[in-house]
């Protein structure tokens, strides 16, 4: 167990979800951290999104998800030491910004930035947990072009006869249309979308459904993917928030949405793969280990033993 | 140090000062997480959540949509699921430890009783999920495990144990607030105390609590397996596991059928949440029982309550009897006989209704009259009583059989002169064909019975091992006794050895034939005077003729009788052949 005293706090890294992140230096050993603070209620003692990210944390030993070393309280604080990374990758496609035109990543790094992604997101599936909130924010790098998926704080576990959980998770721009039409008994599916939306954006190096609120959200999405219907999604009609006067709305070919900002030619495979993961239909859309499976991925999985 | 200290704590505060999102509160969270949006106030939340609250109890469709659409996502998951939980319980397998327990200085198993009965009564109160409950308990014994426990904080420790279970499992607007655990503990402990407590637990037991393999997950996990029939598992190095995973094919074999279809008109009928229930309620009690929570796995205890819980809603519902323990003893492997352990201390748990915890009796038996938690009772006691009554039958039997040895010794000589006489080797073919006629037409008495299956060994002297086939062993002895010497010279007292060895070796044969006429039965006399009827009828048993058979073949006095004997004296001589085998 780490003391306070063995840390020194050093520049702010961001606010995080319920807590401020400094990046921290290990004075014993040399190696940079990342510190997160979580201010502790006098009223409620540790927040549940604290008991829940380092709870399931703890168990998460993956080389693509950043590791929780420690976990130190002072007073009326707790401090937990992460692993220290060097960018996250909404900075780093922001650093990439020539001028005001938004630049996409090399289709040779998009891919092995989204191999790791759905790599780290299969274990928390396999380990029973949903994380939530994926968003290029919270996607870490390092100079090595590692990928680990950070910020646990809205992750929790689910159980198998569902539990109901909140439908204001994820950043709106990341949200499925499920949960923007109000399902609460969402599943592993949720994350997939977020990695969809992701994906997209990293091939464009701009946000695919930049909207305001959930109305406008649901709009984008669906001038881009289509209005959805009873044939092709069962029950949409039904949720609690679908809005039947909305604008019907035929599918546009994802390839041309996306041609025009980057240079690269986006195959079949690709497109494919994209699809699987921005299906309107939560039911339809991949699984994690299923798009690790995808041909778009033949190159890494004929690789690996 | 203390500098640096102060330095971090300055800039923590202002960091508070700066920040205002976060600060509001665990309830508003969930709204200052999503920080790029700007949210509506909470109670607007509040609202939102009550229309779509009302929206989903107007469309029934929806939710069972919904389940269907999240069964399929967890399918894929679930035998990953099963190893992460196999391995959460190789990990907590070191933390419970009895003897620690029961050294406690200051807590007692009595007072764990309490303690954990108090829980479950709050935990009731304040309609906190399942998971939250079993995650307390566990968190309870771990520590506890562990640390010594002051008598004056067990009420503290374990309030903070359900207050961080309930932080991590329940949803916000359910969560167990301070102000509520404080009111029910009479206001006993401050503020101060639950925080401090909450953060020494959390440190004693290094952050790594709420991760738990509880009863819950593997009941919720096992039946979902009943379910949806999984892809096949990986083989499992692990004996635990891999045993595991084969009884649930087994249990899923018996009644993973039904459960999928739950409308069929025939055939037992399951509803896996009656199911669910019973096995949370029997778990419920276990956690109660101190050798159950400490001793053994907590797969292996999930497990036996939902086959306890099938069985007997399966004897309650459509009469279909089966007895646990000699399924499980037929294997006789050391986890069977430990499953077999763990599902007769669940039933004597669950048996005895003065002894339940008040906060049990007072969430399942106290509100209406017929509730399914009752029922579930009911069935299984029903089960129990039967289960006893059957092994009340079988001592019963073996008491019959300990007698007719004793009477056996004196005739027995006599009568077995003709028996063998008549017993000659051609026969031999034709009834060891009977036998095995036997055997396939009662293969329900096989399941019921673990001892039927060592049936063809009663017949096999002890004595004589090296008859390669239990079945035409007797006959082998019988030839082997016709020989001159033996044959002419079987008088009261044999005094050689190989008459020694003779009598020994037909004693259990010979129990076999002599048990119909015990003194129990009316019919015992007259079976008794009649030489000619006795020597027919100890043949006949020695051949294991179905009784059937024997009616056909002999007209035969007061067939009834025998009829109505028969399937009791197959049971009788199984068991006390093996009993025999265990007392010498």
């Amino acid at each position: 167990m780490s003391s306070s005293s063995q840390f020194k706090q050093l520049e702010k890294l961001g606010n995080g979800t319920y807590a401020t992140v400094y990046k921290g230096l290990n004075k014993t050993t040399g190696v940079y951290v990342a510190l997160k603070e979580v201010k502790l209620d006098s009223e409620e003692g540790t927040p549940s999104t604290a008991i829940r990210e380092i709870s399931l944390m703890k168990e998460l030993k993956h080389e693509n998800i950043v590791r929780l070393y420690d976990v130190i309280h002072t007073e009326n604080k707790l401090t937990l030491v992460f692993e220290f990374m060097d960018n996250d990758l909404k900075k780093y496609m922001d650093s990439r910004t020539v001028g005001n035109t938004p630049r996409g990543l090399e289709l040779n790094l998009v891919k092995y930035f989204q191999w790791q992604l759905l790599q780290g997101l299969a274990f928390c599936h396999e380990s029973k947990i949903l994380h939530r909130d994926l968003k290029p924010q919270n996607l870490l790098i390092n100079k090595k072009g590692q990928l680990k998926l950070g910020d646990f704080g809205l992750a929790r576990a689910f159980g198998i006869p569902v539990n109901t959980f909140s439908s204001e998770v994820v950043t709106l721009w990341y949200r499925a249309p499920d949960v923007l039409m109000g399902s609460r008994t969402y599943s592993t599916s949720i994350d997939i979308w977020s990695c969809g939306c992701i994906l997209a954006e990293m091939i464009t190096g701009k946000p695919l459904f930049p909207g305001t609120n959930d109305e406008e959200q649901l709009k984008l999405i669906f001038d881009i993917m289509g209005t959805p219907n009873e044939s092709l999604w069962p029950g949409v009609t039904k949720l609690p928030k679908y809005n039947p006067n909305i604008q019907q709305r035929t599918p546009r070919d994802l390839r041309q949405v996306l041609q025009p900002h980057t240079k690269e030619p986006l195959d079949g495979n690709l497109m494919d793969f994209l699809h699987g993961l921005l299906q309107l239909n939560p039911d339809m859309r991949l699984s994690a280990k299923q798009a690790l499976h995808h041909p778009w991925f033949a190159e890494y999985y004929h690789h690996t033993p | 140090m203390t500098i640096l200290k102060d330095t971090i704590i300055r800039y923590a505060n202002a960091s508070y000062a700066t920040s205002t999102a976060g600060s509001t509160g665990a309830a508003a969270a969930a709204a200052a997480a999503a920080s790029t949006t700007s949210y509506p106030n909470l109670p607007l939340l509040l609202q939102k959540r009550r229309a779509i609250a009302s929206t989903k109890s107007k469309n029934p469709n929806l939710v069972k949509r919904e389940l269907q659409a999240h069964h399929s996502a967890i399918s894929e998951y679930n035998t990953d699921h099963l190893n992460h939980y196999f391995q959460l319980s190789r990990a907590e397998k070191p933390l419970y430890n009895l003897s620690n327990f029961t050294s406690q200085p200051q807590v007692n198993p009595k007072m764990r009783f309490l303690i954990f009965d108090f829980i479950m009564y709050c935990h009731t109160r304040l309609n906190l999920s399942t998971s939250t409950l079993f995650l307390t308990f566990t968190i309870l014994d771990k520590y506890s495990s562990r640390f010594i426990v002051k008598s004056y904080n067990y009420q503290l420790l374990s309030l903070t144990a359900l207050w961080i279970s309930s932080k991590f499992w329940d949803s916000k607007n359910r969560m167990a607030t301070l102000k509520v655990l404080q009111n029910l503990c009479c206001n006993q402990y401050s503020i101060k105390q639950f925080t401090t407590m909450e953060m020494h637990l959390f440190k004693s037991l290094d952050w790594s609590i709420c991760q738990s393999a509880t009863f819950d997950s593997y009941i919720d996990i096992f039946l979902f397996q009943s379910t949806s029939p999984l892809s096949p598992l990986p083989s499992l190095s692990a004996p635990l596991e891999a045993f595991i995973q084969q009884k649930l094919a087994l249990l899923n074999d018996a009644a993973g059928t039904a459960i999928n279809k739950p409308s069929s008109p025939q055939g037992p009928t399951f509803n896996i949440n009656e199911i669910k229930l019973g096995a949370i309620m029997l778990c419920e009690l276990a956690s109660f029982n101190l050798e159950l929570s400490f001793k053994y796995d907590r797969s292996l205890i999930a497990l036996g309550a939902i086959n306890l819980i099938k069985l007997s809603l399966n004897y309650y519902n459509s009469n279909v009897w089966e007895n646990f323990n000699i399924a499980f003893e037929e294997n006789g492997q050391d986890l069977d006989i430990k499953l077999s352990d763990i599902s007769n201390t669940l039933l004597d748990v669950a048996m005895d209704q003065d002894l339940f915890p008040s906060s049990f009796k007072s969430k399942y038996l106290n509100n209406s009259k017929t509730s399914p938690a009752k029922s579930l009772l009911d069935a299984l006691q029903n089960y129990c009583i039967q289960l006893k009554l059957e092994e009340f039958y079988r001592s019963q039997e073996l008491e019959t059989m300990y007698n007719g040895i004793f009477s056996a010794q004196y005739y027995d000589d006599d009568s077995l002169a003709g028996v063998y006489s008549n017993a000659t080797t051609p026969k031999s073919a034709t009834v060891s064909s009977a036998t095995t006629d036997y055997f396939s037409d009662h293969t329900h008495l096989r399941r019921l019975t673990k001892d039927n299956i060592s049936t063809p060994f009663a017949f096999t002297p002890t004595s004589s091992s090296s008859s390669p086939s239990p079945f035409t062993s007797p006959y082998k002895t019988s030839s082997s006794m016709t020989t001159p010497d033996s044959a002419s010279h079987h008088s009261h007292s044999g005094s050689s050895s190989t008459q020694n060895s003779f009598k020994r070796s037909l004693s259990i044969p010979q129990n076999s034939s002599i048990f119909w006429p015990s003194p129990l039965t009316p019919t015992t006399p007259s079976l008794m005077s009649n030489r000619k009827l006795l020597q027919n009828l100890s043949v006949r048993s020695k051949r294991l003729l179905p009784i059937r058979g024997m009616a056909s073949a002999h007209s035969f006095a007061a067939p009834t009788h025998l009829k109505k004997r028969s399937t009791s004296s197959v049971d009788c001589d199984f068991n006390d052949s093996s009993n025999l085998k265990k007392t010498r």
